[in-house]
């Protein structure tokens, strides 16, 4: 097993609880080098091995491998690949385990059978959660009846009557809320890089870092860093330093990191006997994608920096991504609800699991009452909604696309206006026609300038792109796309239930409305659903198209304040509409707060996305 | 007034002669995705729900579109694209498909020319060796 040595730079003690405050701290885990190599050169793909498990901290010392070795029990593998998610994990044992059997012709040891199931894919850890009495495991019991010859739908029937019995990976264990009532005891950031991407206020990594710092002086940021952005990451830290009371912790990565601290772990509170501790779990393996789960090395690793700044990081069976889990409590009756996204259930479907077998799982492992399955209207939960709690209840926010596009039409006429495309008259005509929903009739003023910025149909010139640049920190070009989205986004909410040949549409035109339409029907779902649970909704005007979103509930809930993640520039009056909407729903107990984070929602992610908060630990 | 708007702004692809019905496009991104390579096997084998499928192959197809026909190219690199490569029909690349002809079927066609362009070469070269060994 490789030891991680956590090296500190600037500090006198070894020890980052000793480290004083203000302070910045540089940890420099130390990864066996030819290790870190192997892992470099690991591409991010998805697993074809359904059991893989990242080989990290006591696993550390596996070899990385996630796909089965060509020839090697290849039937056996192919069985558990096309069974696992279908028919569960009993009954692909039992498949397995005969298959297996026959292709050994009776040479096989039973100490050796579990080994070659998980080599051939099986994710033979997660059977303990149907281990029968006694010290045999369920590998062991059914290759004695297999090789008994029983037959195997006798065998299957009688694992069938087994009950699904959970074992959390850290008993007590429970996810921190984030609907405002913890308080704050430290931030983990991934800073991807040191430089802005256009300059300081373009809403980069490094604006969301200098924000959280600024912002939270007394809670302790985590950043991990990638080692060639260190120093520059390290610099910023200093500056920042000055004006915080807790230590700015930054923790090198040999692998390039993503943005999205998010996802590779959610923090929570285990209560046991007298103590408190705070415990981030991680997912079997961190991972991005939805059509399928992507392994994504670097991602991984960090885990183990994250361990060498002291956090007790512990590796779950099951599989997530943390912006599709979001956990609340409901004063009015005091249940604790775990948002899902639908991925992560079909996700761990993957692993052989029903989808009551993953719901038990999820409350068991996050130790909330109940979850809350939400379809999957973006790729994460959190970029669709946020909830926040009061005495009163449950405060669920979500986007409001029709308005938020229309201040995003208002905005662009504004601009097309400015760069002299459009006179003052058309331009205040086209609000109008917002305004009134007149869109042929918008189209008819603002269409032909639209034709002029384009090489070829929706293809636009970079020149005319700038026109919608507000300031250097702008993006013309994510502006102009935000601005086509707003037009789409509306002529989606008018084609009805016409035909593409009633419209004259050509069938990519009209595919791509009418998901439009779908994805609008759904976020109603989500809705109805909330509603449905007695919480109170709240509309926020908002866009959330990944790389062209504006979205403004992708924030961190405080107690007492909502950091509301702002786009700004030519959209800045969205962000005020979206202020606007939080204040209305949220009273005057709570504050709402701007981060910059423009370039972080060009590049799909947000505030949220971004950042995972800890609990302070209170003493009882 | 919609198609008005639709096609004379230019906004959209141009209005197709030959309708396709409006699932084709989805259900074809659908079954790509459950065609995907998954180790031994493709995504099928993840028997992904039909909804959830739906809908992340909704994110596909907007995210293929907007990468069509809602992006910003630099005028020199767009003139440059057009003028190096040509479609299957003999149009410059960087005119939109002909009507009517999916986006996702236009991808499909390229792969097969260059397929066709692969064998015609192995073809060349295997009646050159041919030809010399008769010789």
């Amino acid at each position: 097993m490789i030891a991680l040595v956590a090296c500190l730079i600037c500090a006198p003690s070894p020890s980052v609880s000793l480290s004083m405050p203000g302070e910045v701290v540089i940890l420099r885990p130390a990864f066996d080098a030819a290790r870190v190599e192997i892992w470099r050169t690991a591409p991010e793909e998805r697993p074809g091995l359904r059991g893989f498990r990242a080989p990290i901290f006591d696993r550390a010392g596996d070899p990385l491998v996630l796909q089965a070795e060509p020839g090697v029990d290849a039937g056996v593998a192919r069985i558990i690949a096309e069974r696992l998610a279908r028919e569960g994990l009993r009954a692909t044992l039992v498949a397995a385990l005969v298959r297996l059997r026959a292709d050994s012709n009776g040479g096989l040891q039973a100490a050796e059978v579990a080994p070659r199931l998980e080599g051939a894919g099986f994710p033979v850890d997660c059977l303990r959660f149907w281990s029968p009495a006694g010290a045999e495991t369920l590998v062991e019991s059914v290759w004695k009846e297999v090789d008994a010859d029983r037959p195997a739908t006798e065998i299957t029937a009688d694992l069938a009557r087994l009950n699904f019995a959970f074992e959390p990976t850290v008993p007590g264990f429970r996810i921190v809320t984030e609907c405002g009532e913890e308080a704050v005891g430290a931030v983990r950031l991934q800073v991807s890089s040191a430089t802005d991407y256009a300059e300081p206020g373009a809403g980069g990594a490094m604006d969301v870092f200098r924000s959280l710092a600024r912002r939270m002086p007394d809670a302790e940021i985590l950043v991990g860093v990638e080692t060639k952005h260190l120093a520059g990451v390290e610099a910023e830290a200093r500056s920042l330093a000055a004006a915080r009371s807790a230590p700015i912790t930054i923790i090198e990565s040999p692998l390039p990191l993503a943005q999205w601290a998010q996802d590779n772990a959610k923090a929570g509170i285990v209560e046991a006997s007298e103590a408190r501790s705070v415990v981030w779990l991680a997912p079997r393996y961190a991972s991005r994608g939805e059509d399928g789960t992507t392994f994504i090395p670097a991602e991984n690793l960090a885990l183990e920096g994250l361990a060498s700044a002291g956090r007790s990081v512990r590796v779950s069976p099951l599989l997530f991504q943390g912006g599709d889990l979001m956990a609340l409590r409901d004063p009015t009756n005091g249940k604790r609800y775990l948002l899902v996204g639908e991925a992560e259930i079909a996700r761990n479907r993957a692993l052989g699991l029903t989808r009551d077998e993953v719901l038990d799982a999820f409350r068991g492992e996050f130790g909330v009452d109940s979850c809350v399955v939400l379809p999957a209207v973006s790729f994460h939960v959190d970029l669709e909604v946020c909830v926040r709690t009061n005495s009163e209840g449950v405060v669920a926010c979500v986007l409001d696309t029709s308005a938020g596009a229309r201040v995003v039409l208002h905005c662009g006429v504004a601009a097309l206006e400015r760069a002299h495309l459009v006179d003052a008259d058309a331009a205040r005509l086209s609000d109008a026609d917002i305004d009134a929903d007149r869109h042929a009739e918008f189209f008819a003023r603002i269409g032909p300038v639209l034709e002029t910025g384009q090489h070829a149909a929706g293809r636009f010139t970079l020149e005319f792109a700038r026109h919608f640049q507000l300031g250097d920190a702008d993006s013309g070009v994510g502006n102009l796309e935000r601005f086509l989205l707003a037009i789409d986004l509306w002529t989606a909410a008018r084609i009805g239930e016409s035909s593409a040949e009633e419209l004259g549409l050509d069938p990519d035109s009209f595919a791509y409305l009418t998901s439009m339409r779908r994805r609008e029907a759904d976020r109603i779902r989500v809705a109805n659903a909330f509603a449905g649970l007695g919480w109170k909704l709240a509309a926020v005007p908002g866009l959330s198209d990944e790389t062209r979103s504006i979205d403004p509930l992708n924030g961190l809930h405080l107690r007492g304040a909502y950091l509301m993640p702002t786009y700004g520039g030519l959209f800045a009056p969205l962000d005020d509409a979206a202020e606007t909407a939080f204040r209305a729903a949220f009273g005057t107990d709570v504050s709402v707060e701007r981060v910059p984070t423009g370039e972080t929602q060009r590049r799909a992610g947000g505030l949220h996305c971004a950042a995972a908060l800890e609990p302070v630990l209170k003493l009882r | 007034m919609l198609t008005s708007f639709v096609t004379g702004c230019l906004l959209l692809v141009p209005t197709a002669q030959a309708q396709v019905p409006e699932t084709t496009q989805l259900e074809e991104v659908m079954a790509n995705v459950r065609a995907q390579s998954l180790g031994s096997g493709t995504v099928d084998d993840l028997a992904l729900p039909e909804d959830f499928l739906r809908r992340l192959s909704d994110r596909i197809l907007r995210r293929s579109f907007e990468d069509h026909f809602r992006i910003v190219v630099d005028a020199q690199v767009a003139e440059t694209a057009a003028a190096g490569s040509v479609s299957p029909g003999g149009t410059a690349a960087g005119t939109e498909p002909a009507a009517g002809t999916s986006i996702f079927r236009s991808v499909l066609d390229v792969l097969a020319l260059l397929a066709l362009g692969v064998l015609t070469v192995l073809a060349y070269f295997a009646w050159k060796a041919r030809a010399r060994r008769d010789r």
